[in-house]
């Protein structure tokens, strides 16, 4: 959340009464509620090394020392509540930029796979075409355009002629995603019966 | 029966326990090993523990009825006096144990006395953290349940919404920001069976231990169970006064779980 709602990345917008202003800069709006759930974990963890420090060669039984396990066992409880309660408080407010998604979706070649899948299916070896992808990538940034912006002879180079024009249905986003439809895949209907499921078991 | 209102005199130093000593505690002693000013958050299981305790003791002939009234009055009383901010809690008295049994003498007098037959601290702490962590785990258990479905909702409506995923924070592939949102799900998931399973184990009753050997009077551990919702008793008297397993199993979960957080 701390990188996805910062402005370099700029994924998502938290609520505003879960971030707080800076004392000198007026414009910031910083997401001080994730952070401190990621600075709360050092103080949880330092609870379980602490117990099991305490409990370490104690002979039987009871041992005055026990009485050093309720604070850390207490503050593990309250720490935990806490950031439930901030992320049940969060998560329902979360904004997604989707446009800001998208488009660095199609800015980052990654449907380079995709294309290799494809030359796969046109019966060339993954080796081999993990290489020409490799190609068309190298050439991509060269010309700065994106894979889907590249011809059909630009995108098999010299040595042959296996892509044709239908691979541009492959290379679009929807294409893509829509192709890894099995279960635990990012195809929207699997993720839609992931839910479904996972819904079943709250 | 006796009468309630008649009571040896306790002493003015740590309750009655000091009878073997010739001089009183140093005040810093007293201070550095009290645990009253963070045990006493255990205040409603160790009153149930109690209640329970003693119902049994009623059972195995060891309080009357009537003794057993009274000191369910009575701790009821001082239930109420306590979440109504009127008991004052004692550095003196050690704990929250020795300030909920000094009140009680102090209310019904020396039946009050007679509540700690068959029990030491050492049982009757163990029972109440046991307690007091079961029911917390219940409460983070179902606000757990809470966050699932919060994330599951924004999942199912950003099923279409295409994003990057990562790998080394390089774009790799396409993916799903609902995909993205199910594998945080799955994580939380893991972390609320962690806590039931944690659940599972300390549910076990330690009271009947007593100090670390058991008791004479042949509790009915059993019942005590029964009374205060424990699956089962902790079959060794030793091992129930010690085991603190439960405690390091729920911290290594919350530690993972604020891993996922």
């Amino acid at each position: 959340m701390v990188l996805w709602s910062s402005q370099q990345f700029n994924f998502i917008a938290l609520p505003d009464r879960f971030c707080t202003g800076s004392s000198i800069m007026p414009q910031k709006k910083n997401p001080d509620v994730p952070e401190l759930i990621r600075g709360k974990t050092g103080r949880v963890n330092g609870h379980l090394i602490a117990l099991l420090t305490l409990m370490k060669s104690q002979p039987l039984a009871y041992n005055k020392d026990n009485q050093e396990d309720k604070e850390p066992l207490f503050d593990a409880i309250d720490t935990l509540a806490n950031c439930l309660t901030a992320l049940i408080g969060m998560v329902p407010n979360i904004q997604a930029n989707k446009d800001v998604m998208l488009d660095a979706t199609l800015k980052g070649f990654t449907t380079a796979t995709d294309l290799a899948d494809y030359l796969v299916r046109k019966n060339v070896p993954f080796r081999d075409a993990h290489e020409l992808v490799g190609q068309a990538v190298q050439l991509a940034v060269r010309l700065g355009k994106g894979l889907e912006e590249l011809s059909v002879e630009e995108l098999n180079g010299p040595g042959h002629r296996v892509i044709e024009s239908d691979i541009y249905e492959v290379l679009t986003l929807q294409g893509s995603i829509a192709s890894r439809d099995h279960l635990g895949g990012t195809a929207p209907n699997q993720v839609r019966q992931a839910i479904a499921r996972a819904r079943a078991n709250i | 029966m006796e009468n309630s209102t008649s009571q040896t005199p306790l002493a003015d130093d740590g309750g009655s326990l000091r009878g073997r000593f010739n001089e009183a505690t140093d005040e810093f002693v007293q201070v550095f090993t009290a645990s009253i000013d963070f045990d006493q958050r255990l205040y409603r299981e160790d009153i149930a523990g109690s209640i329970a305790h003693a119902t049994m003791l009623e059972t195995i002939n060891v309080l009357t009825k009537a003794e057993l009234d009274q000191i369910v009055t009575g701790l009821q009383n001082i239930q109420a006096e306590i979440e109504s901010g009127r008991l004052q809690w004692r550095v003196d008295l050690e704990d929250v144990h020795m300030n909920i049994e000094h009140r009680l003498i102090e209310l019904i007098g020396d039946t009050g006395k007679k509540l700690h037959t068959g029990r030491s601290r050492n049982d009757q702490v163990a029972t109440d953290i046991r307690l007091h962590l079961r029911s917390s785990i219940d409460g983070l258990v179902e606000q757990q349940g809470q966050l699932l479905t919060a994330l599951a909702d924004l999942a199912e409506s950003n099923a279409d919404t295409i994003m990057p995923g990562f790998t080394h924070l390089q774009a790799a592939q396409p993916i799903t920001l609902g995909h993205h949102l199910m594998a945080w799900f799955e994580m939380l998931r893991r972390d609320r069976e962690r806590l039931m399973d944690c659940r599972k184990r300390l549910n076990q009753l330690p009271l009947g231990a007593a100090a670390l050997a058991g008791s004479p009077y042949k509790p009915d551990r059993g019942l005590v169970a029964e009374l205060l919702g424990f699956d089962g008793v902790c079959d060794n008297s030793l091992d129930a006064v010690s085991d603190r397993d439960f405690a390091i199993e729920f911290c290594a979960a919350a530690a993972l779980s604020l891993t996922h957080m």
